[in-house]
């Protein structure tokens, strides 16, 4: 006995419990690896719904009480938007609906207020943003942060709505979706998004507020539609 | 028989430090090497990958410093700070977690665990330095954490280009990050806002006042710092001058090169170059000062 607690003293117990140690995460994680040829921290996991996500571009979304006059991609930024032009059922109340949903496990939600706005200026000369706030809305007991307020350009002003949608929930930062995926790639899957932007016209350089009922009503069909075609 | 078990010991010991750093080769090498071919070949990874290929110095260089060190390491008491089974531990779960950054992050937090487990905090004081090299270039989402918050300096410097270009009448309008000029619009993105080049030079920074040993100067550090960051910004706002001229007047080859091209690349190295004479110069400039207060 002696003799092998000397023999202990003489390892140096600190160095055997870090090999002890660095050898089970081999085992465990370097291993398997090596083996398959293939290491969890290369990709993002999958998003199952990728091919449902994605096309929303292609086609925009069907939304009830609602008809589209129109339905197109459109470049706004870097990446490719679903434009729809809609009307409401037996009325004459218009809205443009931009959708951009994501493109693979890489593609993160990042500066697609700022391109909208670009893109709103060189179409109509101009973006004037006022009366912004946070407004929020609630779907089948998912609740939805969004950025509401009005935008002014040479032509129209409009009331916007603005937020990346998630399957249980909304927000317009990208952080917010941001902490849900890092969250969930810790149990092996991911977060898809679609960023949104509704614009309804309203009457120039008006009082945006008049207008609420009916940007959170489309806000809450707009949020539906998605939960339903498989965000 | 005494000398003989002393032999037998430390071949013993050599075996066990060979056996770890064998096994730290083994769990990090495959990662390593996906850090170096990301920083190599462009977009192959992430742009915010990308913000980290200042660990292609900064990593040998690390590496470098441990080996000077060997000696002093060697010589230290082994003795275990209670914070290593810590650092182990939460090193080893990023490790298995399999996701991107903190698997990149379990390297620091073993490697720092590794210094505390076996010689205690002085070992960990020793290698101070290369492990905050290896800290700063392991590759994480902050730089897509923090450009939401580089908004105001996008705007700066958009306008800063409209300023400077509207010194020769060339009619440039401002819109919050875009630039309008000749109908075309250039617009100052958060991955323009030169973030990227701010990180490279703080690093060099950081290796260059190592290799002069006047990290510990206080007003050197600051000093050098504080210049290096302006001197950044003013070239960040010029170089998107000429870029915006470039767009501008149809010079395409000229805005390729200089965006994404060898002359952004260029750029940046000069920018770097003249760090070291302007180090030289701040030692020379802050030693005098010391030598003239011991006259008085």
């Amino acid at each position: 006995m002696i003799t092998f607690s000397k023999f202990l003293k003489g390892l140096q117990l600190s160095r055997v419990v870090v090999l002890m140690f660095l050898l089970v995460l081999f085992v465990v994680a370097g291993a398997p690896g090596y083996l398959t040829g293939k290491w969890p921290w290369q990709q993002p996991p999958p998003i199952i719904n990728l091919k449902e996500v994605k096309n929303i571009r292609n086609v925009g979304l069907s939304l009830p009480g609602w008809h589209n006059l129109k339905q197109s991609q459109e470049n706004i930024g870097e990446h490719k938007w679903s434009y729809q032009a809609i009307q409401k059922d037996f009325s004459s109340t218009q809205a443009i609906l931009l959708l951009c949903p994501q493109t693979g496990p890489k593609d993160k939600p990042e500066t697609e207020w700022a391109d909208v706005m670009s893109w709103g200026i060189l179409r109509w000369g101009k973006w004037d943003v006022a009366q912004y706030r946070i407004a929020e809305f609630s779907v089948k007991a998912v609740k939805v942060n969004t950025s509401f307020f009005r935008a002014f350009t040479e032509e129209k002003t409009f009331a916007v709505l603005q937020w990346y949608a998630v399957s249980n929930g909304g927000n317009p930062s990208p952080l917010s979706w941001f902490y849900a995926d890092q969250l969930a790639q810790w149990h092996k899957t991911s977060v898809p998004w679609v960023a949104v932007s509704i614009l309804i016209p309203i009457e120039p350089l008006g009082d945006v507020e008049k207008s609420w009922s009916l940007v959170r009503s489309l806000g809450e069909t707009v949020q539906d539609s998605l939960m339903a075609s498989g965000l | 028989m005494a000398l003989q078990q002393q032999l037998k010991n430390q071949s013993t010991t050599q075996l066990l430090n060979l056996s770890i750093l064998g096994t730290l080769v083994l769990l990090y090498a495959p990662i390593l090497l996906d850090w170096t071919y990301g920083w190599l070949k462009k977009n192959t990874i992430s742009t915010e990958h990308e913000y980290f290929n200042h660990g292609l110095i900064g990593i040998p260089y690390a590496a470098y410093l441990t080996w000077n060190n060997r000696k002093q390491w060697q010589s230290l008491p082994d003795t275990t700070h209670p914070l290593s089974f810590l650092l182990l531990l939460v090193g080893g779960i990023f490790y298995l977690s399999g996701v991107t950054q903190w698997v990149n992050l379990s390297l620091p937090a073993i490697l720092a665990g590794l210094c505390l487990g076996l010689k205690g905090a002085p070992g960990f004081r020793l290698q101070g330095f290369p492990l905050l090299l290896i800290f700063f270039a392991t590759p994480t989402e902050v730089p897509y954490l923090i450009s939401p918050y580089s908004f105001p300096l996008q705007i700066f410097i958009a306008n800063m280009v409209g300023f400077i270009l509207n010194q020769f009448s060339l009619g440039v309008t401002v819109y919050q990050t875009n630039i309008y000029f000749n109908n075309r619009i250039v617009e100052i993105a958060p991955y323009c806002a030169g973030l990227k080049m701010l990180f490279t030079t703080f690093y060099v920074c950081l290796m260059l006042l190592n290799r002069k040993g006047v990290l510990s100067s206080h007003s050197i550090t600051a000093w050098f710092l504080s210049i290096a960051a302006a001197t950044n910004i003013c070239a960040n706002i010029i170089r998107n001058t000429l870029l915006t001229y470039f767009h501008g007047t149809g010079k395409e080859t000229a805005f390729n090169s200089l965006h994404a091209g060898w002359g952004g690349e260029l750029y940046s190295a000069c920018m770097l170059v003249l760090l070291l004479p302007l180090l030289n110069w701040l030692c020379s400039y802050f030693s005098d000062g010391v030598e003239q207060e011991r006259k008085l």
